[in-house]
C-alpha cells in the first residue's frame, strides 16, 4: 500500500497510453473525428476551468451527491438497524427489499422525470433511492452478525435496552455501516451524473451532454476525465475516513474494508 | 477459607434448550450450594451442560424447573453483584473500545467519571495491566485479554465471579500466571468464585471444592472438597500427595461417567 516503487509502477500504463495516444494523433496515424488529441482535451479543460463552467457543474453535482449520501446513510442506516433487530419486520419486508434494490435506478429516471419534473430535487430523490440500499443491506446484515457474546457482556453489565443499542449494537455495526456509506457515496455520484445527463443542463452530467450536443468533442472528454478523477478522489478520501474512524480494527482489515 | 454465609443455593435445577426438532434437556435435577468466599470448580466432559449451568447462575438463562438463589434472592436476570469471565476473549471484549473503557462498561450508568476512572485504574493494577488502559483489544495477547475480563469483573464491585473455562484457550505458562493472578485477587477481595474447566489440575489447584458433572442431561454426580492448604503454589501444591489423590479421585469419577 505505502510502497512508493509499486505506486510509481501503477502510473506507467496510463502515462504510456496518453503518450502513445498523443503521438498517434499528432503524427497523423490516427485520424478520427470522435477522438481528440490529449493536448486538445487539456485546452478544453483549461477553458472550462477559466470560464467557471467546471466549478458550477462540480458544485451542483457535489451538493446533490453529499446531500443524497447523508440522507441515504441516515434513512438506510435506520432501516437497516430496524430490519436487523426486528425479526418480524425482516420477514415481512426483506423479499420486497430484494426486489426493489435490484431495479436499476437508471430505469426509474423517466418515471421520476414524469412524476417530479426535471428539477434538482428529482435528481436528489433518485440518488437517495439508489444509495440507501447498500447502507440498508450492510447494516441489517451487520446487526445480525453481532456475536451473541457481546449481548451477554451487555446483559452482565445490566445495560438497559436503549443502552444496549447505544453501547453494543450501534458501535458493532459501525464498520459495516462505514463500508455501506462508502458504497452509497459512489452510487449517489453515479446516479447524480446520470440523472444530470437526462435532465441537462446542470451538473457534470449536464455539462457533458451540452458539450456533446454542440459537438465539442474535446470538452466531452474533459468532463469525462473530471468525472473519473472525482470518483477516484471520493473513493480514496472515503477509504481514509473509514480507516480513521475505526481505531479498534486492525490496520490490515481497515485498509481493505 | 470457606465462609459461613450461603452464596448460591441451587435446588433441583433443570434446563431445556432449543434444539433441532424441539428442545433438549441439558441439565437435570442439579443441586448444590456455594458458600460466600468459596472457590468452586465444576469439571465434566464436553456436552454435560457446564456452560449452561454457569449461565443459569449468571441469570443469562432461566431455569425450566428448580430454583437458583443468590444471597437469598431468586436469580432471574444478571444480579448486580455477579460478574462473568467468558472463554472466548475475542468476542468478550468490545473491539472498538480501549482496554480502560472495556473495564468501565458496567460502571457507566452508575458512577461518576472520577469514581469510574479510579476504579478502572485500580482494577487494571490488580491484574498487572496498569499501563495498557489506552490500548485496543487487538493489541493484546489472549492472556492479557483474559486479564482485562477479570479487571472488568473487579471494577464492577462484583462479589461473585463466574468463569467459563477462563484459561482454556491459553498456553500452559500463561495459564499458570493467570491462575496465580486469580488466587491472589480472590484472597484480597474475598470474592465467591464458580468456574468451569475441563482441566482437572486447574480445578484442584484453584478450588475449595470440585463438583463433577456427568451425563446428558448433566447432573452433579460427585462433590470433592480439596482440603489443600492456602496460599497455593504452582509447584509445591501440585507436589502434595493429596493433590495426586484428588486427581485420581476425580479422574475416576469422570471415567465412570463414560463407562456407565
Amino acid at each position: 500500500m505505502a510502497d512508493p516503487a509499486r505506486r510509481a509502477t501503477g502510473w506507467i500504463v496510463p502515462v504510456a497510453v496518453i503518450g502513445a495516444w498523443q503521438a498517434a494523433v499528432g503524427s497523423g496515424l490516427l485520424r478520427l473525428e470522435s477522438v481528440p488529441a490529449p493536448d486538445g482535451v487539456a485546452r478544453a479543460l483549461l477553458d472550462v476551468v477559466r470560464s467557471g463552467d467546471l466549478f458550477d457543474a462540480l458544485r451542483h453535482t457535489a451538493v446533490i451527491t453529499v446531500l443524497a449520501t447523508l440522507i441515504a446513510v441516515v434513512v438506510g442506516g435506520a432501516l437497516g438497524l430496524a430490519i436487523g433487530l426486528l425479526p418480524r419486520l425482516r420477514h415481512g419486508v426483506m423479499a420486497s427489499v430484494d426486489v426493489l434494490r435490484t431495479v436499476p435506478a437508471v430505469a426509474l429516471m423517466p418515471i421520476a422525470l414524469l412524476a417530479l419534473g426535471p428539477v434538482p430535487s428529482t435528481e436528489l430523490a433518485l440518488a437517495v433511492w439508489a444509495a440507501q440500499w447498500p447502507m440498508l443491506i450492510t447494516v441489517a446484515a451487520a446487526v445480525r452478525a453481532v456475536p451473541d457474546r457481546l449481548y451477554d457482556v451487555g446483559r452482565m453489565a445490566r445495560l438497559s435496552r436503549p443502552a444496549m443499542l447505544r453501547t453494543i449494537i450501534v458501535p458493532a455495526v459501525v464498520p459495516a455501516g462505514l463500508v455501506g456509506a462508502r458504497l452509497a457515496t459512489i452510487i449517489a455520484l453515479h446516479v447524480a451524473i446520470t440523472a444530470e445527463m437526462v435532465m441537462a443542463p446542470d451538473g457534470l452530467g449536464g455539462a457533458m451532454v451540452l458539450a456533446l450536443q454542440s459537438l465539442n468533442v474535446e470538452r466531452v472528454f474533459a468532463y469525462a476525465i473530471v468525472c473519473g478523477v472525482v470518483g477516484g478522489l471520493v473513493n480514496a478520501a472515503l477509504r481514509r475516513l473509514v480507516a480513521a474512524g475505526l481505531p479498534g480494527v486492525r490496520a490490515t482489515v481497515r485498509v481493505d474494508a | 477459607m470457606t465462609g459461613t454465609a450461603t452464596g448460591y443455593r441451587v435446588a433441583g435445577l433443570g434446563v431445556r434448550l432449543a434444539a433441532p426438532g424441539g428442545s433438549r434437556e441439558v441439565l437435570h435435577d442439579v443441586t448444590f450450594e456455594v458458600a460466600c468466599g468459596e472457590i468452586v470448580g465444576v469439571v465434566g466432559r464436553s456436552g454435560t451442560g457446564k456452560t449452561t449451568l454457569l449461565r443459569a447462575l449468571a441469570g443469562l438463562l432461566v431455569a425450566d424447573s428448580g430454583a437458583v438463589t443468590l444471597h437469598g434472592a431468586a436469580v432471574r436476570e444478571p444480579p448486580p453483584d455477579v460478574a462473568m469471565v467468558f472463554q472466548d476473549y475475542q468476542n468478550a471484549l468490545l473491539p472498538w473500545r480501549t482496554v480502560a473503557r472495556n473495564v468501565a462498561i458496567g460502571l457507566e450508568q452508575r458512577t461518576s467519571r472520577n469514581e469510574r476512572r479510579e476504579k478502572v485504574a485500580w482494577a487494571l493494577e490488580q491484574v498487572g495491566l496498569a499501563d495498557r488502559g489506552a490500548d485496543h483489544p487487538w493489541r493484546l495477547s489472549g492472556g492479557m485479554a483474559q486479564r482485562v475480563q477479570i479487571a472488568r469483573a473487579l471494577a464492577s464491585d462484583a462479589t461473585v465471579l463466574l468463569m467459563d473455562e477462563p484459561f482454556g484457550a491459553l498456553d500452559a505458562m500463561t495459564k499458570a500466571t493467570l491462575q496465580d493472578v486469580l488466587l491472589d485477587v480472590q484472597a484480597r477481595t474475598g470474592a465467591t468464585v464458580v468456574f468451569v474447566t475441563h482441566d482437572l489440575d486447574e480445578a484442584i489447584h484453584l478450588s475449595d471444592r470440585v463438583l463433577v458433572i456427568t451425563g446428558s442431561p448433566g447432573t452433579i454426580s460427585t462433590t470433592v472438597p480439596t482440603r489443600l492448604p492456602r496460599p497455593r503454589d504452582q509447584l509445591d501444591t501440585r507436589a502434595l500427595p493429596r493433590f495426586l489423590e484428588l486427581r485420581n479421585l476425580l479422574g475416576q469419577a469422570l471415567r465412570e461417567s463414560v463407562d456407565g
